[in-house]
């Protein structure tokens, strides 16, 4: 999920309040990370099954769930025989 | 519909006499009159003919005197469903197709070694203007650096920097600079081809164990956003601020969109430029940091099995960004290796992907083994990112005055195109392949 404040990186609680959930649904281990903080937005993990129900047709400040898919590394090439 | 053949025609004064000539003079042209005609062949008189023997296996007497028949080369005319003539005349038809070089994929041998990259990137011209990646850092996003392997394989120890590096949570993870040999340490290693003096710093992505992660080999895209978050931190007020410029080294990706959320979800990844980890790259960008990202290996026609035989749009999220430089890769015969991603990008991120071309598929770091490639668009990306590291070390071109985005605009504008128009792009190398000492001369190094 993201947040954006325009004071500087916000703490867990005030991301939680934002958000709609309790603090200790935040992820504290991930803790909050700057993705632009010239324009005030950070990111946060939440539990999915904590997150308030999503509008049906997300706003333009739609904040999340963001995807979080798996990475990996681009080699070496696998064939068709090795699937992952 | 005109096809072009070649014809086995029997022996003729005129043919030897010009078959003899061509040894010393290969542009010698055959005199159209003085060859005997064939029913429905027009002659290429700029090809001399080739002395073919007895044209039986195993004949000899190939010489232009002793030889019994000949090759020539011309068109001839056919319907476009009718077979070609078998005969024209009394001489034979035969096909004479178009040839391509085989392409370097997945399962193919080294295409020459670190070496060979070094000296096609005239490394030693490069070193020669003082670039050489002194007080540079290099972030190898990965799974993690192995400095004993790397030591054993260069010789020497390479500059790290430990402090500065990343430490995914995990239980406990190894120290930065610990991690088993594989993918990361073959990333270290190709980055100090062209920039043996950068600082290699550790930002094991791949490897990180948040809640739903992968093996050693896969993490998650929250990994990648937590580190950069800490990178732009460190840059701007810890470790990472001593260093005259930080290179971002990325080699990995999602392989196929069904890794992500569905089509049409506003928080996916591949195909979202609002997704928070494409706004965070644009972010460490301004911030004054170079990522440089790999293509990926869905390219055509040896596409990664994990690509389930999708090859366009293969190029995705991150790598599909306009603020990184994106790479393709290609053998050290400038051939682009059959599983380069090919551009244009996937729909709804910016097109002209891949930016430029790299070299990948060499004998380098043998982190995967004894004999073993360094291989991928994985190995083009590092091979790069040393390149720019190289490029960075001149004082003359900090961050702050010359951003990524314009660095990135010079490499394109320098690289050695390989098909089509000068400082045109196309889809298997972009703008072509990179040339650093082009962009060091373009910018007064």
């Amino acid at each position: 999920m993201t947040v954006t404040v325009p004071h500087g990186k916000p703490t867990l609680a005030e991301a939680a309040k934002q958000l709609g959930v309790a603090t200790e649904d935040v992820d504290a281990a991930f803790g909050v990370v700057p993705v632009d903080p010239d324009r005030g937005i950070y990111a946060v993990q939440v539990r999915a099954d904590r997150l308030p129900k999503q509008p049906e047709r997300p706003s333009s400040d739609y904040r999340g769930p963001w995807s979080n898919p798996p990475i990996a590394p681009l080699g070496p090439v696998q064939d068709d025989k090795k699937k992952n | 519909m005109r096809i072009p053949v070649i014809l086995v025609v029997p022996a003729h004064e005129h043919l030897r006499a010009i078959a003899s000539e061509a040894v010393n003079n290969p542009a010698v042209r055959l005199n159209p009159t003085e060859v005997p005609p064939y029913p429905g062949f027009q002659l290429d008189a700029s090809f001399a003919p080739v002395p073919l023997g007895s044209a039986q296996l195993g004949g000899l007497e190939t010489t232009p005197q002793q030889s019994q028949y000949f090759a020539v080369r011309g068109h001839i005319e056919t319907g476009d469903d009718a077979a070609p003539p078998e005969r024209a005349g009394d001489a034979g038809v035969f096909s004479d197709p178009q040839i391509r070089p085989m392409l370097t994929c997945g399962g193919s041998p080294p295409v020459g070694n670190a070496t060979t990259v070094a000296s096609l990137l005239h490394v030693t011209q490069v070193q020669a203007k003082h670039l050489d990646g002194k007080q540079v850092a290099v972030a190898i996003v990965d799974t993690g650096i192995n400095l004993q392997h790397l030591q054993q394989k260069i010789g020497h120890a390479p500059h790290f920097d430990g402090a500065a590096s990343w430490m995914p949570p995990g239980s406990p993870p190894p120290a930065p600079g610990s991690w088993p040999v594989n993918h990361g340490t073959m990333c270290a290693f190709d980055v100090l081809i062209a920039a043996p003096h950068a600082i290699l710093i550790d930002f094991p992505v791949l490897s990180a164990h948040y809640p739903g992660g992968g093996s050693i080999m896969s993490g998650t895209l929250s990994a990648a956003l937590a580190a950069y978050g800490f990178m732009l931190g460190s840059r701007a007020t810890g470790q990472l601020r001593k260093y005259h410029a930080v290179v971002a080294s990325n080699s990995w990706g999602i392989f196929h969109p069904t890794w992500d959320f569905p089509p049409g979800h506003p928080g996916r990844y591949c195909d979202n430029p609002n997704h928070p980890f494409n706004i965070q790259v644009g972010a460490v960008g301004r911030a004054g940091i170079d990522v440089i990202f790999a293509a990926g290996n869905c390219g055509a026609p040896c596409a990664d099995g994990r690509c389930q035989g999708r090859t366009t749009g293969a190029i995705m999220g991150a790598s599909a960004m306009p603020d990184v430089l994106t790479i393709a890769g290609c053998d050290t015969h400038d051939h682009r290796v059959g599983y380069s991603s090919q551009g244009p990008s996937i729909a709804n991120m910016y097109q002209y992907k891949p930016d430029i071309t790299s070299y990948t598929h060499f004998l380098g770091s043998e982190a995967f083994g004894i004999g073993t490639p360094d291989s991928g668009t994985s190995a083009a990306c590092p091979v790069t990112s040393g390149c720019v590291a190289a490029l960075r070390t001149s004082p003359k071109i900090p961050p702050t005055s010359l951003p990524p985005s314009a660095l990135f605009d010079i490499l394109r504008k320098t690289a050695r195109q390989q098909s089509g128009p000068p400082h045109s792009w196309n889809g298997d190398y972009g703008f072509g392949i990179i040339d650093p000492v082009a962009a060091a001369t373009a910018m007064h190094l």
